[in-house]
């Protein structure tokens, strides 16, 4: 689980440029065997603490994968996201798990 | 020759091969199609030359049920019919739309696409349509066969009666008689014909048309209030139960959600402003069959620069092209959904109408299915993003209804009078010679707006009544 630290710390462009690596295994580590939002199509709004940092901490799983991460591979992963049915709404936007994650970091939304 | 039924002093009843009745799309190709050495056509409106207030206040009625534009400002009671104010979009029903499918009660047209093919081509010449040969191709890249992109082709708009008002003036075999409004039908004993029809003019003076075909091209208002005051024995005939009901039009919402697109590039095809044709978003038939979807699509409105997509969604740095998602969905056939008989009456005492549209719940859940499905396709090809809006989010798409005064469904087509009003060849079930023509035959209505169709189906009753033995 993120800590507060880590979630005040984060943000996309952080990330991007330092380097920081993300792999393709990630959909393997997070299978039916772990606890996934399945509840596609729901606002971000509604999403209770618990998911918020389910979606996290994927992505920092993520970001603890050896690979560099380089845009066009991020592009693919949220592909894949939209493939797998995980999405959401953010404000409206119809938007995949992978972006949500992105966007809660970029929000630095403090842990309650 | 164009007659003013007002100036006709004649009382003596006038014979035709043909008769029609109203002076719109369907009815004015019908004419032209069908005059000839052969065949002597009269065309009967009940309006005048151009547009009068004291004309149009004929088709006031009531409504009872949803909320619709007042029905004298949905449509035009002079010469040329409601393509006075249309606004020329024109595309073909899909084939899909034609069969029957099991989640759409009361689906499935007695004809298919095939049947209208050659016909859609001839009146792109009708229509005054671009060139399909310099229509563009899509522009957005869909990498699945998921959404597919439905083409538009603008009229200029067609106005009929600018463009056939000479024709009507020389031709030899086909009169016009304006200020002409047909009152009632007489049957023959055994009901099976139609031998003559009354009309009114402005005085209330009437006059008499005998024929040995007739049709009925008045709208799809106005045909099944013919239908219902014109005769009695209209309704008692098989299949008279189910006219004017199915009432349906293509609910709108203009406000339903919003695209963000990556590519300028990507637009060009879906930009009207750009050309004569215009490309629409759609979820494909083979996934409207998988998920149980009504025909739906999604024309894209350029926005001014505006919202920024929220921070963190990927790429939503840089420029982003905003459009407004004008979404068209197909009604579903719905029996209490009608055209019926209001207690007032109009000038000439006939029943006015009273239109009782009324959608279904199903119809609303499809659309965000399919805006949903949109949503995800759109992401998956990496396009751009789909933004809802909140009452599209909230399930309050009602709330955004509008409407394309596109009146159809209420005398439909059908292979049997236990489920529509006319037969395949748009003749009235249990009649030998009384046909009808316009949207009101659609038994579906898929997303495609009606005109281009209805001067099809117009150009195939032509062609089926040169081969029927009164004609041929």
């Amino acid at each position: 689980m993120l800590t507060r630290r880590q979630w005040l710390g984060l943000s996309m462009t952080g990330m991007l440029t330092a380097g920081i690596a993300v792999g393709p295994g990630i959909f393997r580590q997070f299978g039916d065997d772990k606890p996934r939002i399945t509840n596609s199509f729901r606002d971000f709004s509604l999403l209770s603490h618990d998911e918020k940092s389910q979606i996290l901490t994927r992505l920092m799983t993520m970001t603890n994968q050896p690979l560099s991460l380089r845009m066009e591979e991020l592009q693919a992963l949220i592909i894949k996201d939209f493939e797998l049915e995980q999405v959401y709404l953010l404000e409206g936007w119809v938007v995949a798990e992978t972006e949500l994650a992105f966007a809660l970091l970029e929000k630095r939304l403090p842990l309650p | 020759m164009i007659i003013d039924g007002n100036q006709l002093a004649d009382e003596t009843q006038r014979h035709y091969d043909i008769c029609i009745v109203g002076s719109g799309p369907a009815g004015i190709t019908l004419a032209r199609q069908l005059a000839g050495p052969n065949c002597r056509v009269c065309v009967l409106e009940a309006g005048e030359d151009k547009y009068t207030e004291s004309s149009q206040a004929f088709y006031q009625g009531d409504i009872t049920a949803e909320s619709y534009d007042d029905l004298d400002v949905a449509r035009l009671r002079l010469f040329g019919g409601t393509s006075g104010h249309w606004a020329g979009y024109c595309s073909t029903l899909d084939p899909i739309d034609f069969s029957e499918r099991d989640w759409i009660p009361n689906s499935g047209w007695p004809i298919t696409l095939t049947d209208l093919s050659q016909h859609y081509e001839k009146a792109r010449d009708i229509l005054d349509l671009p060139d399909e040969r310099v229509a563009p191709q899509d522009t957005l890249h869909f990498t699945s066969n998921a959404v597919t992109s439905k083409r538009w082709a603008f009229s200029p708009p067609t106005r009929f009666a600018d463009k056939y008002r000479d024709w009507f003036a020389s031709a030899d075999n086909a009169d016009l008689y304006l200020n002409t409004t047909v009152v009632s039908f007489k049957h023959s004993i055994d009901g099976r014909r139609v031998e003559r029809l009354t009309s009114l003019n402005h005085d209330q003076n009437a006059r008499s048309f005998s024929a040995g075909t007739f049709i009925l091209a008045c709208g799809g208002i106005e045909n099944p209030r013919l239908l219902l005051t014109g005769s009695p024995v209209f309704a008692k005939q098989p299949g008279g139960e189910h006219i004017g009901r199915y009432f349906m039009e293509h609910p709108h919402f203009l406000d339903a959600g919003e695209v963000a697109l990556k590519r300028s590039s990507a637009l060009a095809s879906y930009e009207r402003s750009r050309g004569h044709f215009l490309h629409c978003l759609q979820v494909s038939p083979e996934w409207q069959r998988q998920l149980k979807l009504n025909n739906m699509a999604c024309e894209l409105r350029a926005l001014p620069p505006g919202e920024k997509l929220p921070a963190g969604i990927y790429g939503a740095s840089g420029e982003r092209h905003h459009f407004s998602l004008v979404t068209m969905i197909e009604q579903t056939p719905n029996r209490a959904s009608r055209v019926t008989l209001s207690d007032r009456k109009d000038a000439n005492g006939i029943p006015r109408v009273d239109l009782q549209w009324r959608t279904n719940q199903g119809d609303y859940e499809s659309c965000m299915a399919s805006l949903k499905f949109l949503s995800t396709q759109l992401g998956r090809s990496d396009i751009g993003r789909l933004r809802l809006s909140r009452k599209t989010i909230e399930g309050r798409l009602h709330e955004l209804k509008y409407w394309g005064h596109h009146h159809m469904g209420t005398t439909r087509m059908s292979s049997s009078p236990k489920t529509g009003v006319t037969d395949a060849n748009c003749r009235l079930h249990g009649t030998e010679n009384f046909y009808i023509a316009g949207s009101s035959l659609y038994p579906t209505v898929g997303c495609a707006n009606p005109t281009f169709t209805l001067v099809a189906l117009a150009l195939r009753l032509a062609d089926h009544l040169r081969v029927t033995p009164s004609l041929a």
